[in-house]
């Protein structure tokens, strides 16, 4: 597996990590650790090119779990955003996923991550959503 | 015969008993010098023997009266002695003080030698040494006669030095020998590293008489004390000694042994633990632990009376060599061991979590139900569950049928796959709808949930007599639900997410009614997920078409036709996840 890491100006800065290869059970750590070096280097509107991505396993749901929370930290404006999303009315605004295979979207699909993160198939629209 | 003749002859006689009745050089050489001197009427008299260095040494030296000679090198002419070594041919000088070159000596006329008999040791052609006798008061006190029979005696003497030379080398190498079989039986004798090591010290310590042993071993950058004994040895364990420093750590960046007689001329000593120990060292030898070919460790030793010498440098390294192997076996067997406790722990664990799976499956007639789990691992994180539920409008008891699949494998997956289990049967309340249960349950695991671990699960409450199904799917493969009536399968899919993501989330139910040869399968992702040698899964169009083929046979025969044909599927590839099946049939 494979990630680059880019930064593209929408209406906010936003950190776009493109993966390539499996995400699973062999890579997600390192999945998440690139992730979580650049939330602790500012980032806070991430978007994830899965394209490249074949495989997506359960731990590689578990990575996305893992960003989607630590984007999502324990302040009031975030507390809103969890009810947001719980409620089923919003989905997460600081992590969104960026054109997955069928294959991958289809896990996704399973699981529900498609429930909390928005799921873009146009690299523009996804830049211009983050605010 | 004169009296002198006999005498003498008598002597060569004791000279050679003596020579025949102990292998002991140094008691042989004394007694050889007492008798020379007593025949010879010598003031005084040594013996040199070459020694391994080349160099000349005093072995046996004697006064008239049998004292022993200070410092006698500062005495004689020590040139006469090196003429007689190098040359091989004896020499008499009956007047030293007028005899051609002697008397230029400084030794001859400062000391005022009168008479000097001096007759090299020959044995094989070669000089060993040389013996030496003199007479500082009279002259021509030494005649022909006493040349002829100390070259006579030396002759004997010489053979005499071979023989105890040979003797002392198979003594000392059946010494080495006997300490290395005593070593290596205590080296297989037992597997406890630190006894093994410290027998170990203890024979070279006896053997070279040293104040101290210790084996030192490599941890990072620093050589650790693991068993030390002798003085301050019960001191020296905290303390460390930084590679390349000390000798220690010159042996261990060098991989060859080394020793220094005065440690406090040797630039290489590592002050430290003398200092913290108050020890004090004088001499040091040490010599590496080596396994293939890299340094583990290494041996030290110190303070031997007299000092080392480079044979005793091979012995410790021959020791080092049989040590480092035994620390090896030890370290090996320790990892079988920890391996053992491992899979004991494991097989336990197994046991244990075999245990929080369903004995058996429900008998409710008119209805079969059969599961297979097969964690990957010894243990896993998938798991089912069959339990008895009151509905929330159900008169009769409901048949709870429960399938889970962990993020993860081995025992992190099995310890949250405990917590899952638990947590679900404790939510699976009374009077409460499948989705309140399963959205209580997702609150308790989210709030439990370590390092965003999640669980996806589907739970259904089947009521016998209706063949009313109420599902929740949180975000689990959809189970596969067969209709006899048209011989169709459909899916039951998901009705909310995975449970673990967020205490807050809801989940929704589904009601699905079975009729009288329906069945459902359910299954985790380890079945269709399967993959063959080529890395092509076995997909959930297989276990589709395989269940549809199956449709007429009981809810085992079901899973034992998808798991023959799942296992003919991967020829031998190792599976990957845990395979869990549950099926539910109405006859």
């Amino acid at each position: 597996m494979e990630i680059g890491v880019s930064q593209v100006q929408g209406k906010v800065p936003v950190t776009v990590l493109h993966v390539a290869g499996d995400l699973n059970a062999a890579t997600y750590e390192q999945f998440q650790t690139t992730a979580k070096q650049a939330i602790d280097a500012g980032a806070r509107s991430v978007l994830v090119d899965l394209s490249g991505v074949h495989l997506m396993s359960s731990a590689g749901m578990r990575a996305l779990n893992n960003i989607f929370h630590w984007l999502t930290s324990s302040s009031a404006e975030n507390e809103e955003i969890r009810k947001g999303i719980v409620s089923g009315k919003t989905k997460s605004p600081h992590l969104k996923l960026l054109n997955p295979t069928p294959r991958v979207l289809e896990a996704l699909k399973t699981a529900g991550f498609d429930m909390f993160l928005e799921i873009h198939h146009n690299s523009k629209d996804a830049v211009a959503s983050f605010e | 015969m004169s009296q002198p003749t006999a005498d003498r002859l008598a002597l060569l006689y004791r000279v050679s008993q003596a020579f025949n009745s102990s292998l002991d050089l140094d008691a042989v050489l004394t007694r050889v010098m007492d008798e020379v001197i007593a025949i010879t009427r010598a003031e005084r008299g040594f013996l040199m023997l070459y020694d391994a260095d080349g160099e000349l040494a005093f072995r046996a030296a004697r006064g008239l009266d049998r004292q022993t000679i200070d410092a006698p090198e500062f005495q004689i002419s020590r040139g006469l002695v090196e003429r007689v070594a190098r040359e091989g041919v004896p020499q008499l000088a009956s007047d030293a003080q007028s005899d051609g070159w002697l008397s230029l000596r400084a030794s001859v006329t400062d000391l005022h030698l009168r008479s000097i008999l001096c007759v090299p040791l020959q044995s094989k052609g070669s000089t060993l040494g040389v013996i030496y006798v003199d007479n500082r008061l009279q002259s021509g006190i030494f005649t022909q006669d006493d040349l002829e029979l100390l070259s006579a005696l030396a002759h004997q003497a010489a053979i005499a030095i071979d023989h105890a030379r040979l003797f002392s080398d198979v003594q000392s190498k059946l010494s080495s020998l006997r300490l290395l079989h005593d070593i290596s039986a205590d080296l297989t004798s037992t597997l406890d590293l630190n006894r093994v090591l410290i027998a170990c010290l203890q024979r070279v310590q006896d053997l070279l008489g040293v104040a101290t042993a210790s084996i030192l071993m490599v941890e990072g950058d620093d050589l650790v004390f693991q068993v030390a004994i002798g003085d301050k040895s019960d001191q020296v364990k905290p303390f460390r000694v930084p590679m390349g420093r000390g000798i220690a750590g010159w042996v261990a960046q060098n991989t060859r042994g080394t020793f220094s007689n005065d440690v406090a001329r040797d630039p290489r000593f590592y002050h430290r633990v003398d200092d913290g120990t108050g020890f004090v060292t004088h001499a040091l030898m040490a010599a590496p632990l080596i396994v293939n070919e890299r340094v583990i460790g290494v041996v030290e030793v110190s303070n031997k009376p007299g000092g080392f010498a480079e044979s005793d440098l091979d012995l410790l390294s021959t020791i080092a060599g049989g040590a480092a192997i035994a620390i090896e076996n030890a370290r090996l067997y320790q990892i079988a061991v920890e391996k053992g406790r491992i899979e004991r722990e494991l097989q336990v664990a197994y046991e244990v979590q075999s245990s929080l799976l369903p004995a058996a499956t429900p008998k409710i007639p008119g209805w079969e139900f059969a599961a297979l789990w097969q964690p990957a691992r010894v243990v896993g994180g998938d798991y089912y569950d069959f339990i008895s539920v009151v509905g929330a409008e159900h008169a009769v008891p409901l048949q709870g049928i429960i399938i889970g699949d962990v993020t993860d494998k081995g025992m992190p997956a099995a310890l949250f796959m405990a917590l899952t289990r638990s947590t679900v049967r404790a939510s699976l309340v009374p009077g409460r709808s499948a989705a309140e249960c399963i959205t209580q349950a997702n609150a308790l695991i989210a709030a439990d949930s370590p390092n965003g671990m999640f669980v996806s699960l589907f739970y259904a409450q089947l009521d016998p007599t209706t063949g009313e199904l109420t599902y929740v799917n949180a975000g689990h493969n959809p189970p596969l639900y067969y209709r006899a009536a048209n011989g169709t399968l459909s899916e039951l899919t998901r009705t909310g997410i995975v449970l673990g993501i967020d205490a807050e989330f809801s989940f929704e139910q589904r009601t699905v009614t079975l009729q009288p040869g329906d069945f459902v399968l359910l299954y985790t992702d380890g079945v269709t997920e399967a993959a063959d040698a080529q890395a092509d899964e076995f997909g959930v169009e297989r276990v589709r078409q395989i269940i549809l083929n199956h449709r007429d046979q009981s809810a085992g025969e079901l899973i034992t036709a998808v798991k023959t044909e799942l296992d003919a599927f991967a020829k031998g590839v190792p599976q990957f996840d845990d395979i869990t099946m549950v099926a539910v049939k109405w006859l």
